[in-house]
């Protein structure tokens, strides 16, 4: 066995054991034992997609006897080790957290003992290196997933309602990958991706069609892009924010992983549609994600259409891979996937980082309601800092590590325009222009987190109240927090070892799309270079600099106390700060089309006189306009059909009888 | 015309911004709070100017049963521009020999 093999089975075993203590402990050991175990299996994972990254060669495992006729196989390959990676980043961290957050009402035997299973699952996905074996894990992941998002069932109604909707989604999403997956492997001589992988460039371009978008719409469920979000917005929300963070930062990454590994690996891409079909996917995901970001109330739910913001982006840097591989420019390609491969790991540093932050905000004051927060950088330092780290990563600020991702991103996307081609020279402005969009409401969005949520004045008892959560939470943030800012100085380390990633994907790979030269990026055929660590260096710098040479000066320290301005009046109260419904509020009317808000004023008068006011009552609801249009209507047919089908089925034995009857008619009358 | 902003003189939304005050009235019962907190906002330095003479002596509102006093009983006045109104080009005058 090599040491991939022995890291893999470590990670599993791991799992296992954390499973089993779950059921037969209780108490503070049950809580640790589980966050401990499961960080182990994460950190074997995280090592083992490491020594396959720095070139140990793909890690294979054989084991026939464990699934019946197909046996489970397991291939480890580059390509998979970038998401085992990013799913380690995410998991290693979230589990020390989870030892101190399980502790508030969490730690039930059921929750605890998926905890570890989902940790696997999600590690092996991406090594599953056959049809039934993804399966398999796929299924996996989405009950154990399933069963934690339901943890606080018996507490909210919400949390079952977005159980059910993430339960049906994630179903649906599976018969889509069922259906395509079989019908691939029907045409192929196996069901193994080797197999697959050679008859994939093979078949008819309408099997290839097909297979491309049956399983563009189930992994796309999974990575939540629009429109089949819906789950996304409700689940992640309503999870415990520990597996808030994994499902945002790692199992959404795994909806990318389908997409990439079937479309540009398994069939080896195809013709230039699929390619702007993913592009448009992207732009509308990220541009519709994001807007209802903005005008969220509630932080996690915020999160959450970030995290359908972040895939749409991702996907973009995919679909724009693929139009330019099928156009001839395997360079470009090649940029456009080290973007997405590189936004992916960091985008799990840093959607992790703040669901873990939200996850503090909600077990120190009981409340996701950005209005009812504020004044909680004083009280909660260490969340606090990591948050507000976390956020200005998601803007893609150095030298946080979202900057050089989308610096890579965009640079993919302008290269490319001076190009012949009809295709690239219309889509690729439409995907610079959203995505350019898409940033500016980004940062306009976590600036209404960080500034409504954790500074001004507290605007409730309750987050007045607020106290710093345990040691075991605050390591898991800060770990995380450091890693943002690592990546974000040194990404040379991991756009070196992209590049086998990069190999695994021959049709979206050509030449040395990106190079590092001592601490610059160069990439590859393009103009332009980048060196983030210089960036961000001279930026801390400046930051620290900046005070000392005040003080030096003698500027600085002149201090006058004075209160805020607020108009002259004499009564000043926290209700008075800006919320975040108004700071969103102008963006909100710009984007009224889209949003389609519905709010409602309603002023009361006093008995006396109509010229007094007794309360002015103010309402804003946005629903998701996909919700309320297009999913409602197909819930009601469904429900009719069912409704319908009570009335062939009624429990009458006669009836029964007389369909066995009827039946064995037809089968006759058919076989004759 | 009498267009102060093409001097380069402007209406601004907040103290915050301002360089000086423009007062134009008796300082009522209810607005020394207010004037005090403006003056207190306005960064310096700062200038204040009483336009007209209800501002300078409270004119016809001297005695009112509402009125606490002329601004310069509350706050250090600066440039005082007297009439009843002031003269427009008076106004521009006075804003004109403060900017120079």
């Amino acid at each position: 066995m090599s040491a991939g093999t022995w890291g893999l089975a470590f990670a599993a075993a791991a799992g296992g054991i954390g499973t089993i203590a779950a059921l037969v402990t209780v108490g503070p050991t049950r809580r640790w034992l589980v966050g401990i175990l499961s960080g182990l299996s994460a950190a074997a994972g995280g090592a083992t997609a490491i020594l396959v990254l720095v070139g140990h060669g793909p890690v294979t495992v054989h084991l026939p006897q464990i699934l019946p006729l197909a046996g489970v196989e397991l291939n480890l390959d580059a390509l998979g080790a970038v998401f085992v990676l990013a799913v380690a980043i995410v998991a290693l961290p979230a589990s020390i957290y989870g030892i101190g957050y399980t502790a508030h009402g969490l730690n039930r035997r059921s929750v605890q003992a998926m905890y570890p299973l989902f940790i696997v699952s999600l590690l092996l996905v991406p090594a599953a290196a056959s049809v039934s074996t993804l399966l398999l894990l796929w299924e996996a992941m989405a009950l154990t997933s399933l069963v934690l998002v339901a943890a606080e069932h018996r507490d909210r109604s919400e949390v079952r309602e977005a159980a059910w909707w993430y339960g049906s989604m994630s179903h649906l999403s599976m018969i889509a990958i069922l259906m395509a997956l079989v019908v691939f492997a029907g045409h192929a001589p196996g069901e193994t991706f080797e197999a697959l992988r050679m008859s994939g460039r093979h078949l008819s371009s309408s099997t290839r069609s097909f297979v491309f978008v049956l399983s563009l719409v189930g992994f796309g469920t999974k990575a939540g892009v629009v429109p089949l979000h819906v789950w996304l917005p409700r689940a992640h929300p309503e999870a415990p924010s520990h597996v808030s963070a994994l499902m945002s930062g790692a199992m959404v990454n795994l909806g990318i992983y389908g997409v990439l590994r079937v479309t540009w690996d398994l069939l080896g891409g195809g013709p230039i549609w699929w390619g702007i079909t993913v592009l448009f996917v992207g732009v509308t995901s990220a541009l519709f994600g994001i807007l209802h970001a903005l005008v969220a109330r509630d932080l996690k739910r915020l999160l959450a259409y970030s995290t359908s913001e972040n895939m749409g982006l991702i996907l973009v840097a995919v679909g724009a891979a693929g139009i330019y591989s099928s156009s001839g420019n395997p360079m470009l390609a090649g940029v456009a996937i080290t973007a997405a491969l590189l936004h992916i790991v960091n985008h799990a540093a840093f959607k992790g980082l703040l669901f873990l932050g939200a996850g503090s905000v909600v077990a120190a004051t009981g409340t996701r309601d950005l209005d009812r927060m504020g004044g909680l950088l004083a009280r909660m330092p260490v969340t606090g800092a990591a948050f507000a780290v976390g956020s200005l990563a998601i803007m893609a600020l150095p030298p946080f590590n979202g900057f050089v991702s989308e610096w890579l991103l965009l640079k993919s996307l302008v290269q490319g325009l001076p190009a012949s081609s009809v295709a690239i020279s219309v889509t690729m402005p439409i995907a610079v222009g959203a995505v350019a969009l898409t940033g500016g409401l980004a940062a306009a969005a976590f600036a209404k987190a960080f500034g409504t949520g954790f500074l001004a004045r507290p605007r409730s008892p309750q987050v007045e109240a607020a106290a710093e959560v345990g040691g075991t939470m605050q390591t898991g943030m800060v770990s995380l927090a450091v890693a943002c800012l690592g990546l974000g100085l040194a990404p040379f380390a991991l756009l070196d070892v992209l590049r086998r990633a990069g190999a695994a994907l021959p049709s979206l790979w050509g030449g040395e799309p990106v190079r590092s030269v001592g601490v610059t990026l160069h990439t590859g055929g393009l103009t332009g270079s980048l060196s983030p660590l210089f960036i961000g260096g001279g930026l801390i710098l400046l930051v620290v600099l900046i005070p000392v040479v005040l003080r030096l000066l003698g500027v600085a320290g002149r201090r006058r106390v004075a209160e805020n301005w607020g108009s002259g009046r004499s009564l000043q109260t926290a209700r008075m700060e800006y919320t975040a419904t108004s700071f969103a509020e102008p963006l909100q009317r710009v984007f009224d089309d889209v949003l389609r808000p519905e709010f409602d004023l309603a002023v009361t008068h006093t008995a006396e006189s109509r010229y007094y006011v007794e309360a002015v009552r103010y309402r804003v609801g946005i629903v998701d306009g996909f919700e309320t249009h297009v999913y409602r209507p197909l819930i009601r047919v469904a429900k009719r059909w069912g409704e319908m089908s009570r009335w062939v089925q009624n429990g009458s034995i006669h009836r029964y009888l007389a369909y066995l009857f009827v039946a064995l008619l037809i089968v006759l009358l058919v076989s004759q | 015309m009498y267009d102060a902003e093409r001097l380069g003189i402007r209406l601004v939304a907040s103290p915050r911004h301002a360089d000086g005050l423009m007062v134009t009235g008796p300082v009522t019962h209810n607005m020394v709070g207010p004037l005090q907190k403006t003056l207190e906002a306005t960064p310096g330095p700062k200038i204040v100017i009483a336009v007209g003479d209800c501002a300078l002596d409270c004119g016809a509102f001297r005695d009112g049963y509402g009125v606490a006093g002329t601004v310069a009983d509350f706050v250090p006045v600066d440039v005082e521009i007297p009439g009843c109104p002031p003269d427009p080009s008076a106004i521009v005058a006075a804003l004109r020999g403060l900017i120079g």
